[in-house]
């Protein structure tokens, strides 16, 4: 991580980029570009378009037309670089999405031992580390039907630290968590911002946007309508979209 | 109840009546009347069934399994014979039932879940074609597939006196340039896989496949490509007629034990390694391509053992030809050598295997569609492979939904297989129709039936459970 810390150089790049599901054009000539160690924050309607760019960025979801460079590949249609590229990608699911039918410790360890070639000892050293980090150093040996849904969501987060990625990309983290819930997992997201790591998250949670992002995006209609810091964002946003945006959740 | 004994029942001397209408009282005394009824009915038909057999000097009994059966069985054993006992008989006709069940529950399975996998291909023509084959043979009866296939396809092959060899035997000249040809369409096909991202190769590929065919097609017929000519000997794996399948001999000669052991000792190597290696995977991570040394292991050894066994004699095992015994009247009545598959056999085989790896392929289809999407996309957000995706995410979950129904598809096989009578398959139902015909034993032969299917059936469910419970999801 140390020697990607250039600043000058984006660790994601996209430009124009649009993509279309049939008739529908779900992203509309979008340029956004994220720093190593940068936590981006997208908002927006629902429709809008922010799943599906962040989507985008591991591949996901195929963009059709523009570029989109990370970690200095560009994501085209050759597996060797999507592998190479998903390899640097964490990304954590509004639905968790962990393997129902491996313990903890193995959603953890599957892809290092198996994407990264790591040894078990190595893999299993690793995940009882993240294990720690996350708060549920416990429940290893648990199956995911036997965990809360906001344990579920950290051990995900931890399945996708795993890989020791450069960039994290979180699809509305806790949308699915009962309320109390969704604090535990904030919290290990802002531990993981603090710590340097470079993340987009799509989120609707104001408060994680305001204290830990650098940058706040704003999608409409596929567009990204407004970007800029938090304070700039909730004290003094320019568009009518977002003014009516911001009004209707805060 | 702790409210009801609060206050005070209103009528006192309705206990009795109380204790009646209790839900549980109630069950209990209906089950108890219910299987009286039941102990009456059966006892009173068991009764007049004995009755009536006594009556005509036929007691059920299995004495008469010891008297000489007297008939002749179309595919048996060499110990059995018209004289045989009624028992031998009958366990000729379960030997008969499993040959066709074992061998059709495995190529079932695999035809079922190559069939599932195609039915979910994303090649326009391979799913609309398999598609198409699993509603024709989903929705048509299976007693009119089996006279189909014995009736219309087998007795469409050629005559046994000119049965059909797979491959045709004989010596075969071609141009050299045609191996320099294949091999430049494998490089391609290779190349094109590895070099190609998949959904943009198939394109590429074929054009210059066609290429190839035009150069060779153009270059042949003006004669400026090579033309010397290469040959090779082709011995049939099979020779195909009305009489049904026969697989030429692999007959052992003097060095085959000495083959064998070497060949022994290539497996250890290859079982060896491949345990060494995955221990060495565990602890440092490096992956090794365990198959393929595996593979060089065994088909090494299989090599050199030929050669060392030939060098000092004859070659281990030797291709003899099936050849048939024609009696004085040029009847054929069996195979001198050979090993030979009849055609009832066959036609009952096919007809199981295709009718029932319809409903497999169904099934898998549908356990595939089950694991959600977030599975996949988790999956390969992780970096797997699309390989690694299908055995370690897809699979694992997809068996949950396919084992139970697929249990199912495994007792129809097995009880459709007494559908052998239809065309002249000697199962367990098929001599036992004989035997209770000849006896009169009718009620102790249909026990008999039902005990074997009963059996066999609780085997596989058996089976099935246990692998059930090794692909269930622990949730609490």
């Amino acid at each position: 991580m140390e020697t990607t810390t250039k600043n000058a150089e984006p660790i994601i790049m996209c430009q124009n980029v649009n993509k279309w599901f049939g008739e529908f054009h779900a992203l509309r000539d979008v340029s956004v570009s994220v720093m190593p160690r940068e936590v981006v924050v997208v908002i927006g309607p629902s429709g809008s378009g922010k799943s599906t760019f962040i989507r985008c960025i591991n591949r996901l979801e195929e963009h059709q037309e523009g570029t989109i460079i990370v970690d200095g590949m560009e994501l085209k249609n050759d597996i060797r670089n999507i592998a190479a590229i998903r390899r640097e990608i964490g990304m954590v699911f509004q639905q968790f999405n962990l393997f129902p039918h491996k313990t903890v410790m193995e959603n953890i360890t599957l892809a290092p031992i198996k994407v990264r070639n790591w040894s078990r000892q190595k893999a299993e050293a690793k995940a009882r580390e993240l294990l720690e980090r996350v708060g549920i150093p416990e429940q290893a040996n648990k199956y995911p039907g036997q965990l809360s849904g906001g344990q579920q969501q950290r051990v995900a987060i931890a399945r996708a630290l795993a890989m020791e990625p450069k960039i994290m990309l979180f699809d509305e983290p806790t949308s699915a968590l009962d309320p109390e819930m969704i604090k535990e997992v904030l919290d290990v997201m802002k531990e993981l911002a603090l710590s340097g790591m470079t993340m987009v998250c799509v989120t609707h949670e104001m408060g994680f946007a305001r204290e830990v992002a650098d940058r706040v995006i704003f999608f409409d209609q596929g567009r990204v309508v407004e970007e800029g810091t938090p304070e700039h964002f909730f004290t003094d946003a320019q568009h009518p979209r977002t003014q009516l945006f911001l009004s209707q959740i805060l | 109840m702790a409210s009801s004994a609060a206050t005070p029942p209103p009528q006192r001397n309705n206990l009795f009546l109380s204790f009646l209408l209790d839900p549980n009282v109630l069950q209990a005394i209906s089950q108890i009347v219910i299987a009286a009824l039941v102990v009456i009915a059966v006892s009173q038909l068991w009764s007049a069934i004995l009755f009536n057999l006594e009556a005509n000097n036929l007691t059920p009994n299995l004495a008469f399994l010891s008297n000489r059966a007297g008939f002749d069985i179309g595919e048996r054993p060499d110990w059995y014979s018209s004289d045989s006992t009624y028992g031998q008989a009958f366990v000729v006709g379960i030997i008969n039932t499993l040959r066709v069940v074992s061998v059709g529950l495995v190529m079932t399975t695999i035809l079922g879940v190559f069939g599932g996998i195609a039915l979910l291909s994303t090649n326009f023509l391979v799913r609309n074609v398999t598609a198409f084959a699993v509603e024709v043979l989903r929705n048509t009866p299976i007693l009119v597939q089996l006279i189909f296939w014995y009736a219309v396809v087998i007795f469409s092959l050629p005559d046994f006196r000119a049965p059909l060899g797979i491959p045709g035997e004989g010596v075969y000249l071609f141009p050299l340039r045609h191996l320099v040809l294949f091999i430049a369409a494998l490089a391609i096909i290779a190349l094109g896989m590895l070099r190609l991202s998949p959904g943009r190769r198939s394109a590429p590929i074929l054009l210059a496949l066609a290429g190839l065919l035009v150069l060779e097609f153009i270059g042949g017929s003006l004669g400026i490509l090579d033309n010397s000519l290469g040959r090779i000997e082709i011995f049939p794996a099979a020779f195909v007629s009305r009489r049904g399948l026969a697989f030429p001999e692999l007959r052992a000669m003097e060095g085959f034990g000495l083959w064998l052991l070497i060949v022994g000792i290539g497996v250890a190597a290859a079982v060896a390694q491949w345990i060494m290696l995955g221990r060495v995977t565990e602890r440092t991570g490096k992956p090794y391509p365990r198959i393929i040394y595996a593979l060089l292991a065994v088909i090494g050894a299989a090599l050199l053992g030929w050669l060392i066994v030939r060098a000092s004699g004859t070659a281990p095992l030797i291709y003899v030809p099936p050849v048939q015994r024609v009696n004085a009247s040029g009847v054929v009545s069996g195979y001198e050598s050979g090993v030979p598959i009849s055609p009832e056999y066959l036609a009952l085989l096919l007809g199981l295997v295709v009718y029932t790896a319809a409903f497999i392929a169904e099934i898998v289809r549908a356990g595939i569609l089950a694991v959600p999407r977030g599975q996949v996309e988790a999956a390969r957000a992780l970096g797997l492979r699309p390989g690694q995706m299908f055995s370690m995410v897809i699979l694992p979950q997809a068996m949950r939904v396919i084992l139970p129904p697929l249990g199912s598809q495994y007792l129809n096989l097995a009880k459709n297989s007494t559908l052998a009578i239809a065309i002249a398959y000697t199962d367990t139902v098929a001599v036992t129709t004989t035997i209770m015909n000849q006896s009169g034993q009718s009620v102790t032969g249909i026990a008999m039936i039902m005990v074997t299917y009963l059996a066999l059936s609780l085997v596989l469910s058996l089976l099935t459970n246990i692998a059930n419970h090794q692909f269930r999801i622990i949730s609490r």
